[in-house]
């Protein structure tokens, strides 16, 4: 055991963005079910077209709930987080699982590994189980602040449905500068959107033609993996249509 | 659709409609306040609650972005004299913009060069504060010790009024929360952060170089005001009192209409500096995308007409009723019930004060939630309502301002030592945040109203009342402040014990099962227009 990289129980990172005033009640949910390693961030959701985002009238104030969580429960997180917060409806927000590969404590690890109430069905639900391949993506660019806009508008053109943005602040050791011996640090917007994983090649390729590394935006654009997702961003129009039907 | 505007209607209503309410309850009592009197406060409330919708999202859209860039722009451009030059000449012209100043200045002196003096000298004090403001969040200085120094001055000058000249003493304490208007406050909030952002902060912070400025530069004026008070130079003009009385619909809403057309006049001279800054900064410095900059104007047209309606609305909607209200009330059988109606309107105004939720949103965003909204209008509803009980008591009982003021200060000062950086900082600001509009022209004038009523020195015990506001929701934020510190350790201490109890210095990496990472084709991570594997998942 000394030594050795230690196997364990796979955790998992747990990303939810719903809207601002959600976050704290989800996060107190998931104190409820005894997960509790959860952290809140504050981001701004998109509007859903450019010339839509010029009015103000639907840009939103997002909370993202970042949750530890044992990798054998995931897909009872998702379902009970899914039926608490109605995540079937348009405009709810998104809950995504993205698989963790390494922890640097062992016994934090094992702590989080078992946490969390378990659903019933064992057999269902167990760590060794083959999954699926996987079917959605989160890419995440990095550009310089306020590039935000071309890329939402550059994914949006190649089918992406909507974003999220979070606030961040450059520390790369190219980019800090010093100014009368304080340390300057150049704002980032960090624009996370979560995709069909066919869709994602595509996507990325549009936003590093218009706001990659050569361009003005300076940007970084890369896709993480995601083992399960749900949440409103998959709906197409059509979907959202007969959703709001059904609730007349 | 539309959700984001849905979102801020509904928090307009809810936080006006209160006040509202309470108000026209309490009219009922009264047969002096007739018909077309509640149809003027109807419309006002409903003025005002379309006004604070839009107002609201012109914040978030243009005022409070432009405010950052600049903010951000003077430090990342790391030019010294744009350093020094652009908070000094922002003050400067956002003051002399903003019509409060030309009011005080007016009620000071009679003769326009003196007028026009002291109007330049209370710009200029803003304008040096914002500086000092700036430079402290530049260079980190301690903002407990910038605020003992500014204040110790203040209250130091203020003593020696006293002695000399005692009527101006609530007036200048006053002028602070009159100079930093609707349009000022929330620019300024953002442009503090703007600057903080890029300014790296050291360790030892915990956020509070977000805060400050506006505490700064509301004590900019007081200072000016007290000098030119020992100067002996200026003495105080009773303002002859608008009585205006309606009757007719068409009447009504012709003067409501007057109304609007003179605040659009009022804010596009306001929200002037404010564009101009913008089109400076953009052309030669910030040169922001086209889509920015169309959604920059937008919001600042809305925060022009969205502030336009609001004033309207308070102006001609609450402000002759709020006086009349007053009145009654103190000269009624139960005069007593002025202190705790005056505590009710007072928390519930606070909700209406656009400039609060600017704050809030703010808080919130900084502290990723610590200090949640909700949480915060709290503090500030018990701050405004504790202010407005004693500015009645005031009015009823000639008390000296002092009596509250002194321990008040000697109260924060103390907690300085206790509270929470973070919390102190807000507090300060929260002062300046909360003395806007709806305080000079509902709550100033009830207490007024009321001091008439019951023949008292106007000057000595009704004003005061914005100095009030200012000050007591500091004293409430910084308790809880140091409250909360005491739990936050409290928990620190509980948890060390309970948990983890072999978290070791040395760490074994762990790795995640190897078995469970699904086939990750390397391939794919590449962008090339040739290879397009993602096609196989679709056939």
């Amino acid at each position: 055991m000394e030594g050795d990289i230690k196997k364990i129980k796979p955790l998992k990172l747990l990303i939810a963005i719903v809207d601002m005033n959600k976050g704290e009640k989800l996060s107190m949910f998931l104190n409820d079910h005894d997960y509790k390693f959860h952290f809140v961030s504050i981001a701004e959701g998109t509007a859903p077209s450019e010339i839509r985002s010029y009015w103000g009238f639907e840009d939103t104030q997002k909370s993202v709930v970042w949750a530890l969580i044992p990798g054998d429960s995931s897909k009872h997180v998702l379902s009970i987080i899914k039926n608490e917060f109605m995540l079937n409806r348009p405009n709810t927000g998104v809950v995504f699982i993205v698989p963790i590969e390494s922890f640097a404590d062992p016994v934090v690890a094992d702590h989080i590994s078992k946490c969390g109430d378990r659903p019933e069905n064992k057999n269902e639900e167990n760590g060794e189980e083959k999954m699926d391949k996987r079917e959605y993506s989160l890419l995440m660019a990095i550009v310089k602040k306020a590039y935000s806009d071309e890329v939402m508008a550059a994914a949006r053109e190649v089918g992406a449905k909507g974003g999220t943005i979070l606030k961040a602040r450059g520390t790369g050791e190219h980019e800090i500068t010093k100014f009368l011996g304080i340390t300057i640090e150049p704002e980032k917007d960090i624009i996370l959107i979560l995709t069909k994983r066919e869709k994602r090649s595509n996507i990325m390729k549009t936003i590093y033609e218009k706001a990659g590394l050569h361009t003005e935006g300076n940007g970084l654009i890369l896709a993480l993996p995601v083992d399960e997702a749900l949440g409103s961003f998959n709906l197409n129009h059509e979907m959202v249509e007969e959703i709001k039907n059904l609730q007349k | 659709m539309l959700r984001n505007l849905q979102k801020k209607f509904l928090d307009a209503s809810i936080s006006t409609l209160p006040i509202s309410l309470t108000v026209i309850l309490a009219s009922l009592f009264f047969k002096e306040i007739n018909g077309p009197l509640y149809l003027i406060f109807i419309l006002g409330t409903i003025l005002l609650i379309i006004g604070l919708a839009i107002f609201s999202l012109g914040i978030d859209m243009g005022l409070s972005p432009i405010g950052k860039n600049v903010g951000s722009h003077i430090v990342t451009s790391k030019k010294f004299f744009l350093l020094i030059l652009v908070p000094l000449l922002l003050g400067l012209i956002i003051a002399l913009a903003e019509p409060g100043i030309a009011v005080i200045s007016g009620q000071l002196t009679t003769d326009p060069s003196v007028a026009r003096m002291i109007t330049i000298s209370l710009a200029s004090g803003v304008g040096i504060f914002l500086l000092v403001s700036v430079l402290r969040i530049f260079f980190k200085i301690s903002l407990r010790l910038v605020f003992f120094f500014v204040y110790g001055l203040m209250l130091l000058l203020a003593a020696l009024t006293q002695f000399i000249n005692p009527d101006f003493v609530a007036v200048a304490l006053d002028a602070g929360g009159v100079t930093t208007g609707a349009i000022t406050v929330p620019f300024l909030m953002a442009f503090t952060v703007g600057i903080a952002t890029v300014a790296k902060a050291d360790k030892n912070s915990d956020g509070d170089e977000n805060f400050g400025t506006i505490a700064l530069c509301t004590t900019g004026p007081m200072i000016i005001i007290l000098l030119f008070a020992l100067s002996g130079r200026i003495k105080i003009f009773n303002e002859p009192p608008a009585q205006e009385s309606y009757s007719g619909f068409l009447e009504i809403l012709k003067v409501f209409g007057r109304g609007f057309l003179l605040y659009l006049k009022d804010v596009a001279i306001s929200i002037f500096p404010i564009v101009l800054t913008f089109v400076i900064f953009q052309i030669f410095a910030l040169k922001l995308k086209k889509t920015q900059v169309i959604r920059i104007a937008i919001g600042l047209l809305y925060s022009y007409l969205g502030l336009s309606l609001f004033l309207t609305g308070v102006n001609v909607g609450f402000l002759p009723i709020g006086k009349l209200l007053g009145g009654l009330i103190a000269l009624s059988e139960i005069r007593w019930v002025l202190v705790p109606f005056g505590a009710l309107v007072g928390a519930l105004m606070v909700l209406a004060e656009p400039s609060v939720h600017a704050l809030t949103r703010q808080v919130n965003e900084l502290t990723s939630g610590t200090l949640p909204r909700k949480l915060m209008l709290i503090l500030l509803c018990l701050g405004v309502s504790l202010a407005m009980g004693i500015s009645l008591l005031r009015s009823i009982t000639a008390i000296s301002l002092w009596w509250f003021i002194l321990p008040i200060y000697a109260l924060c000062f103390i907690l300085a030592f206790f509270s929470p950086k973070l919390f102190t900082a807000i507090a300060f600001d929260s002062g300046g945040v909360v003395s806007g509009p709806m305080t000079v022209t509902f709550a100033l004038p009830f207490v007024i109203g009321a001091c008439n009523a019951i023949g008292g020195n106007v000057f000595t015990d009704a004003f005061g009342t914005v100095a009030m506001v200012a000050l007591a929701p500091v004293l409430i934020v910084m308790l809880t402040g140091t409250v909360y510190k005491y739990y936050v350790r409290k928990a620190e201490l509980g948890s060390e014990l309970e948990q983890l109890p072999e978290v070791k210095d040395t760490v074994d990496l762990v790795e995640a099962d190897a078995t469970l990472v699904v086939d990750f084709d390397e391939a794919e991570l590449e962008i090339d227009e040739n290879d397009m594997p993602d096609k196989k998942h679709q056939t």
